[in-house]
C-alpha cells in the first residue's frame, strides 16, 4: 500500500469494524484493477493525424514577437501589398480555374455562385484518386467518397474532437459517410498507407459570405 | 535532465521533433487509454479519446508550463476529454444516469463473474467528479500532490474529496454483495 493510501486509511475513521473491512477490501480491489494494453494501431493513428510540425512550437515566443509594433507594421504593409497584387492579377487573369482542375487543394464554394455549404477535395495520390465532397445532413456533415483505390489505405477524418476512420480496399469506392461533428466545421483528412501518412488535406466547411 | 525524460522529450517536440512526441505517446498511451476506458467503459470510445488526447496535447504543447509534470497536464486533457465525450455520448443516447443505475441494479452486480466488471459498473455509477478522482488515484496512480496539480485544487481538498468518493463507491449497491463476501 502506498504512503498516500496508508495515510488515507489512518484518516478514515470508519464507523465500525465491518465498515473498515469493506473499505479495505475495496482498496485492495481498486489497487488491483486490470490495466489493459493500449489498442494496437493507436500510436500509428496518433502519428498519422498529427498536424504539421510547426503546430507544436512554443506559442509564447510567437506571441511575444507580435507584441513588437514594428512587426505589426511590417505585417500590415505586407498584407496591403498582397491585396493590391491580388486585385491587379484578378483583373488581368479573369476567371478562376475550374474546381476540378485543382488537385489536392482546398476548394471552397465562392460567394455568389450558388454553391453555398458545399465543398470538395480532389485527391491524386498514387494509391488513391478521385474526390471527397461534403454537404450538410441535418445537424451532421455528410461526406461523399468517389474514389479509385489502387492499394489498401486508411482515411482518418478529424473534425474537432471527433475522429472517424475508414479503411479502403483496392477498387472503386462510391459511398456516403456521416460525421458526427458540426456540419460547418472543417474536416482534416489524413491518408495512411501501411501505417505511414502519405497525404493530409483540409476540407474547408467555412460557409461563404 | 536525462535524454529520454519527459522534459527533454517535450523540449524536442517544441522544436518540431515528431520522434520525441512518438516516444511520449509510446510512454503514455497505456495509462491514457486505461483512464479513458475506466471513465467511459467502452473500448472504442476510450480509443478515440486517447487519440484526441494526444492530438490536443501536441497542438497545445506551446501552452504547457514545464514547471509542472508533463503527465499531470496530459492526464488532465485525457480526463476532460473523457468527460466531454461521455456528455456527447449521453446526449446522443438520451440515457440519463438514473436510468443507467436502474438498468444495472444490485441483482445484476451479484451475477457479474468478474470483480473488475462489478467495480467498473460501480465506478460508472459515480458522478463525473468522483469518477475522475478514483481514476486519477487508482488507475493512473497519481499522488495527492499530482492530483492537486491535475485538478487545480489544493492537496487537502483532493484528500477529502477522494475520501468521499471512496465512501460512495464502498456504499454502492453494485458492490455490496461482493464487499460482504470479501
Amino acid at each position: 500500500m502506498s504512503e498516500d493510501r496508508m495515510d488515507e486509511a489512518e484518516g478514515t475513521l470508519p464507523e465500525s469494524a465491518e465498515d473498515s473491512h469493506r473499505l479495505r477490501a475495496l482498496e485492495d480491489a481498486l489497487a488491483n484493477l486490470t490495466q489493459h494494453e493500449a489498442p494496437p494501431g493507436l500510436l500509428a493513428d496518433v502519428m498519422a493525424a498529427l498536424p504539421p510540425a510547426a503546430a507544436a512550437t512554443a506559442h509564447p515566443v510567437r506571441r511575444a514577437a507580435w507584441r513588437e509594433p514594428r512587426w505589426q507594421l511590417t505585417a500590415l504593409a505586407a498584407g496591403l501589398g498582397v491585396l493590391a497584387i491580388s486585385l491587379v492579377l484578378d483583373q488581368q487573369v479573369g476567371t478562376d480555374p475550374a474546381a476540378e482542375d485543382l488537385a489536392g487543394t482546398l476548394m471552397t464554394a465562392r460567394p455568389g455562385t450558388g454553391e453555398v455549404g458545399n465543398s470538395a477535395l480532389r485527391l491524386s495520390l498514387e494509391s488513391l484518386q478521385g474526390s471527397i465532397s461534403a454537404d450538410n445532413a441535418g445537424e451532421s456533415l455528410r461526406l461523399q467518397l468517389d474514389l479509385e483505390v489502387g492499394e489498401e489505405v486508411e482515411l482518418v477524418f478529424s473534425q474537432g474532437s471527433e475522429i472517424m476512420r475508414r479503411t479502403l480496399t483496392p477498387g472503386s469506392v462510391r459511398e456516403f459517410l456521416t460525421l458526427p461533428g458540426h456540419p460547418d466545421s472543417s474536416v482534416r483528412i489524413t491518408v495512411v498507407r501501411s501505417g505511414t501518412p502519405v497525404g493530409e488535406y483540409l476540407l474547408d466547411r467555412e460557409v461563404p459570405w | 535532465m536525462s535524454e529520454d525524460s519527459d522534459e527533454a522529450l517535450v523540449q524536442r517536440c517544441r522544436r518540431g521533433d515528431r520522434r520525441a512526441f512518438e516516444a511520449l505517446v509510446v510512454r503514455y498511451q497505456r495509462p491514457v487509454y486505461n483512464a479513458a476506458l475506466r471513465m467511459l467503459r467502452n473500448p472504442e470510445d476510450a480509443r478515440d479519446v486517447a487519440q484526441v488526447t494526444f492530438l490536443k496535447a501536441y497542438e497545445r504543447l506551446g501552452d504547457f508550463n514545464p514547471q509542472f509534470r508533463f503527465y499531470s497536464w496530459l492526464y488532465r486533457i485525457a480526463l476532460n476529454e473523457s468527460i466531454n465525450h461521455g456528455k456527447r455520448r449521453r446526449s446522443h443516447e438520451e440515457l440519463s444516469g438514473n436510468e443507467r443505475d436502474a438498468a444495472n441494479g444490485p441483482e445484476q452486480a451479484l451475477g457479474l463473474a468478474q470483480l473488475d466488471d462489478a467495480l467498473q459498473e460501480a465506478i460508472m455509477s459515480l458522478s463525473e467528479d468522483n469518477r475522475t478522482l478514483i481514476v486519477l488515484h487508482y488507475v493512473l496512480g497519481s499522488s495527492y500532490e499530482d492530483m492537486a496539480v491535475t485538478l487545480d485544487i489544493p492537496a487537502k481538498t483532493v484528500k477529502s474529496r477522494l475520501f468521499s468518493a471512496r465512501q460512495k463507491l464502498k456504499d454502492s449497491p453494485l458492490l455490496a454483495a461482493w464487499l460482504e463476501r470479501a
